[in-house]
């Protein structure tokens, strides 16, 4: 039961580590700290009314994912808001970097897929035409996704709508994986999003102490 | 989503109603997941407030005036060896907000406030 809820109370916290990242430290703080406390109220009803743990566990994920969208947008606000106070963002930081290095890596996946299959290294598909028109598939998603990852920063609408459109592909590609793909895709798009709030993006603010002249 | 300043959104009408139910019933400070258990309930809905919705229309409404927070003190939590609560508590101008929204749109709500509560 408690490796259960585990699986659904760590992404619900590292998803919190995320996307309060680079905010000023009581912020961020405050946000981390009313996410644990909730989880915690949560797991103790459960208890109390002896609910599964699956149950629990369920109700914990959607409250996580249903709850992306506003998370993201409170980002944004919050984050504005602290750049009127310094330049430092989470887009400045190594860990960003990192996240966005392992997003190529990722992204970089059905690309690579999709050059071995059209060259029939998986051996799967006997038709050289089919097996062509799915290695192609494939390679122009990743391709898209890794175009997306790199635009965002310059481009924030281009760039999120590649990761978004080829996350979507690659889910619909890929269905059977669609429990793996689709989290992953909604990283990727997150990522993508946060590069896309980096200080130089918004045309107005060159008095931010880091901003170019 | 752009709306007159002092009006709320359904979340929050449903976020009001719950903090000033329980406050009449001697509960006047609420902590997230409580608002969300009794938001559930009392609307009979299937899944509780997601996390980001609820935590940013919180945030929101305390910028509104419409609701004040404070962390309890942390030893009542370590106490009972359980994070922190921040405990909200609806103003007289989240009172006033919530009457304003009955009587803009009064089909919309199923609950009345407290009149006792409000504060012109």
């Amino acid at each position: 039961m408690i490796k259960l809820l585990s699986l659904a109370i760590a992404p619900t916290r590292a998803w919190t580590a995320l996307y309060t990242r680079g905010l000023l430290a009581d912020v961020r703080g405050e946000r981390r700290e009313e996410i644990d406390c909730d989880l915690w109220e949560h797991q103790r009803l459960a208890d109390l009314e002896r609910e599964p743990a699956t149950s629990t566990a369920a109700a914990i994920m959607l409250r996580l994912i249903m709850g992306i969208p506003a998370d993201m947008t409170w980002r944004l606000e919050a984050g504005s808001n602290a750049r009127s106070g310094r330049g430092t963002t989470m887009n400045d930081s190594w860990t960003m970097r990192g996240l966005l290095a392992l997003a190529l890596a990722i992204a970089a996946f059905p690309a690579v897929i999709g050059v071995l299959v059209a060259i029939g290294a998986n051996g799967e598909i006997d038709g050289t035409t089919e097996r062509l028109i799915k290695g192609a598939i494939q390679l122009t998603i990743g391709t898209a996704i890794l175009t997306g990852l790199v635009l965002s920063a310059r481009r924030p609408g281009l760039g999120i709508g590649l990761v978004a459109a080829g996350t979507i592909a690659i889910s619909v590609m890929w269905y059977w994986a669609a429990m793996i793909t689709l989290p992953v895709g909604l990283g990727l798009v997150a990522i993508a999003y946060f590069r896309a709030g980096r200080p130089n993006w918004r045309r107005g603010d060159s008095d931010l102490p880091n901003a170019p002249a | 989503m752009r709306r007159k300043k002092g009006t709320l959104l359904p979340l929050e009408v449903s976020i009001m109603q719950c903090g000033i139910d329980l406050a009449v019933r001697g509960a006047p400070h609420f902590h997230g997941f409580m608002i969300a258990k009794k938001i559930k309930d009392r609307e009979d809905a299937k899944l509780l407030t997601a996390h980001g919705t609820l935590y940013k229309a919180l945030d929101r409404m305390q910028k509104s005036g419409f609701l004040e927070s404070q962390w309890e003190d942390p030893l009542v939590a370590a106490q009972q060896r359980r994070p922190r609560r921040r405990l909200y508590h609806v103003t007289a101008a989240g009172e006033a907000a919530l009457v304003r929204a009955h009587e803009a749109a009064p089909q919309a709500t199923s609950a009345q406030p407290n009149p006792g509560l409000a504060t012109p």
